[in-house]
């Protein structure tokens, strides 16, 4: 029977959408600490801040940004906390996939990882929640910055990661960003 | 990729001109989220269900 103060049913729905957003709550940790187990310990604390706020989830909005910013606000604090530098260490060293030939693109993944770590976490993050398909205004809810800097951040890691893959030889840093709007 | 029909244009890059970068992008997201869960994530939420269980047993 429901019964004011009765939460089960909301708790039910909750518990629903946390199981089914875990493969993805664990690629978003991945794309912000690159190491696996870093990566699912973050995940798995974000999973148990969540429940604890759920009160403060408004039902029918978008949980994936919610739950996401949940992850995000963790890392950089743990980060912070830690007070050091903690650098995206990437795993995928060992894994041999190329992705499929894109009329002439060819791309090894341990290469992107690598050009993915010289970039900074904001551009880094900024590039994978857009390629997993997520808006440019659920990102600025996630990353908690104006649409422009979510714009700003993507061009400009875009470009860092073509100049990197590019023309990895090439010391001389080249101000490409500026280039492409 | 299965998310791009959200009914919101694609805007992190052109679909016309090869893009490397951007499926390879896809691609490290995809390898994650198709991995299997690992059983810690399963223990988190039967801890979950049980704190669930208790809560609803206390309100009756």
């Amino acid at each position: 029977m429901m019964q004011p103060g009765d939460n089960a049913a909301p708790d039910a729905m909750f518990r629903a959408d946390l199981v089914q957003i875990v493969p993805s709550l664990r690629a978003f940790a991945r794309a912000l600490a690159g190491n696996r187990d870093l990566a699912d310990d973050l995940a798995q604390e974000a999973l148990t801040k969540a429940w604890a706020a759920r009160a403060s989830f408004q039902p029918g909005s978008n949980f994936r940004a919610w739950i996401f910013r949940i992850l995000r606000n963790h890392f950089y604090t743990t980060v912070k906390v830690a007070r050091r530098f903690v650098p995206y260490d990437p795993d995928h060293s060992d894994h041999v996939q190329i992705v499929p030939p894109n009329q002439g693109g060819q791309l090894l993944l341990a290469d992107l990882a690598r050009a993915l770590a010289t970039l900074s976490a904001e551009q880094r993050e900024a590039l994978l929640l857009v390629e997993s398909g997520m808006r440019w205004d659920e990102i600025a809810v996630v990353t908690g910055v104006p649409l422009g800097t979510v714009k700003s951040r993507i061009t400009r890691g875009r470009a860092a990661l073509r100049r990197f893959i590019d023309g990895p030889e090439d010391a001389t840093p080249v101000r490409v960003a500026a280039l492409t709007p | 990729m299965a998310r791009e029909k959200q009914g919101s244009p694609r805007q992190g890059s052109s679909s016309n001109t090869p893009d490397p970068i951007g499926s390879a992008l896809r691609k490290m997201w995809a390898d994650v989220e198709n991995e299997q869960v690992p059983d810690q994530f399963l223990d988190l939420l039967d801890a979950i269900d049980a704190k669930r269980n208790s809560a609803s047993q206390g309100d009756e």
